[in-house]
């Protein structure tokens, strides 16, 4: 802008000026308002109930909670944009401190995977820390196997009242999931020596595998949360999962954060902007990338790959923001791109026909 | 010449860490001034015996190894430390990899 010539001009200035800072304070007091109040319906501009009104027929509007169901299938393999909305609108529902009550019904649910659980339980967790009052309640899944599956990996322990009763005829076997603050390879440790009783871990798959585990952990406290200080929704925290199909002989492990895409962490240069998130995923994991741009860093995310590629058949999926990319074994890895955004990132290990006598 | 040898599994832990001190317990940075700095200052030659540990992360070579050679030389290093590592020839390819990355 040119400096005023005159003292008119310099008077209209002073008053523009005056005018848009006395804009921010307003609306600086009334967000400080709202919180201290731990309302938002009382402040119309940072209205989340009105923006996320239109959800679908799944969702209901109460006065202080809302139910929301879960959708029927909930799968990143096969269902990725449909699980990707649904959890998009749950984070949302459970960033405003409106609610005192959550309740979810699974009772339409038909088959939910066990990362879709892990990122349930991620985004339970997130809501209780941000709003610790909510109460969550739910209505169990009619299917058997899923109740069974949701009990074995530990989510009823997030809700209040009775665990539902199963049968015991699920076939896949789980241990329950894991979570921590810091990088602790003794929960890893640990984590393998249960799969050693059923997989023949050579001395160099363990280690890759170890390796993979620990460097996903250490990216959590290094990269994911930049924002950790001025993001109130923001909590580091990392979700481990391990589980064996006993009928296909597969041995899977899931890992899970809330932090910031891969993507973003690694888009310093100017040539990445105009590339897609799931090419820069791609090329993050094959050939390492590092937003520090020096040549001692950007080994971390290879080291997830390098167990599936030592192993006999397996896949490795990223799901980070709108992208995923999938590391087959021995084939071109599969980019794909949604139009809802998972926030944080999923990996998932898949080693097939891996589990002993099968 | 007074050597010291260390076993890593035993003295330190066998599951080793991540990066810093501040992401958790068993870190790169932890094991490099508890252990390295002081060994390569008192004694002529450190053998770090790395057998029967689960797994060396990158970030932890990184930390531990990486930023030693960067301070004082790949050829120091190499006159100066000594690696046994029987079981896991990827990790032992790493490790030269990371303090080459430093020294470059």
């Amino acid at each position: 802008m040119p400096p005023a010539t005159n003292e008119k001009q310099f008077q209209k200035r002073v008053r523009l000026e005056r005018r848009r800072l006395r804009k921010l304070l307003k609306a600086r007091r009334r967000r400080r308002c709202a919180r201290r109040r731990g309302s938002f319906r009382q402040c119309p501009p940072l209205l989340v109930v009105k923006a996320i009104k239109p959800v679908s027929s799944h969702f209901e509007l109460q006065e202080t909670s809302f139910n929301y169901s879960v959708p029927p299938r909930l799968d990143f393999a096969n269902d990725a944009e449909d699980t990707l909305r649904f959890f998009d609108k749950l984070r949302i529902l459970l960033s405003a401190r409106t609610w005192r009550a959550v309740h979810l019904d699974h009772s339409k649910c038909e088959y939910i995977s066990p990362e879709a659980v892990l990122v349930l339980i991620a985004e339970l967790y997130r809501g209780d820390k941000f709003n610790p009052k909510l109460k969550k309640l739910c209505t169990f899944p009619q299917r058997n196997e899923i109740r069974e599956l949701l009990q074995q990996i530990g989510y009823f322990r997030y809700f209040r009242g009775e665990v539902p009763t199963t049968q015991g005829s699920l076939k896949q076997h789980f241990l329950s999931h894991m979570h921590g603050k810091l990088t602790k390879g003794s929960t890893v440790k640990s984590l393998l020596d249960h799969f050693s009783e059923v997989f023949d871990f050579t001395v160099q798959s363990k280690a890759l595998l170890y390796n993979a585990l620990i460097e996903c952990m250490n990216n959590v406290l290094e990269h994911a949360y930049p924002n950790r200080k001025t993001d109130e929704f923001s909590y580091v925290e990392w979700w481990l999962l391990g589980y064996r199909d006993s009928t296909t002989g597969d041995i899977y492990f899931c890992f899970f954060d809330q932090g910031e895409c891969i993507p973003k962490t690694i888009r310093t240069r100017l040539k990445d902007k105009i590339r897609s998130g799931s090419a820069l995923i791609r090329q993050a994991v094959e050939e390492g990338v590092s937003r520090t741009k020096k040549n001692t860093r950007g080994r971390g995310l290879p080291s997830l790959k390098k167990f599936v590629d030592e192993a006999i058949d397996g896949d490795l999926s990223i799901v980070s923001h709108k992208n995923q990319c999938i590391f087959h074994k021995g084939r071109e890895p599969r980019e794909s791109t949604f139009n809802s955004v998972l926030r944080g990132t999923l990996i998932t290990w898949n080693i097939r026909g891996a589990i002993k006598n099968t | 010449m007074k050597i010291k040898t260390i076993n890593f599994a035993k003295e330190f832990t066998d599951c080793p860490g991540g990066r810093l001190r501040i992401y958790g317990e068993f870190s790169g940075e932890e094991f490099r001034e508890n252990f390295l700095r002081p060994a390569l200052a008192e004694f002529d030659k450190v053998v770090i015996d790395l057998n029967g540990v689960v797994g060396l992360p990158a970030s932890f070579l990184d930390e531990a190894f990486g930023v030693l050679a960067g301070e004082m030389g790949l050829q120091k290093i190499h006159e100066k430390m000594e690696f046994q590592l029987a079981d896991n020839p990827i990790a032992l390819t790493e490790l030269h990899e990371v303090m080459k990355a430093h020294t470059a």
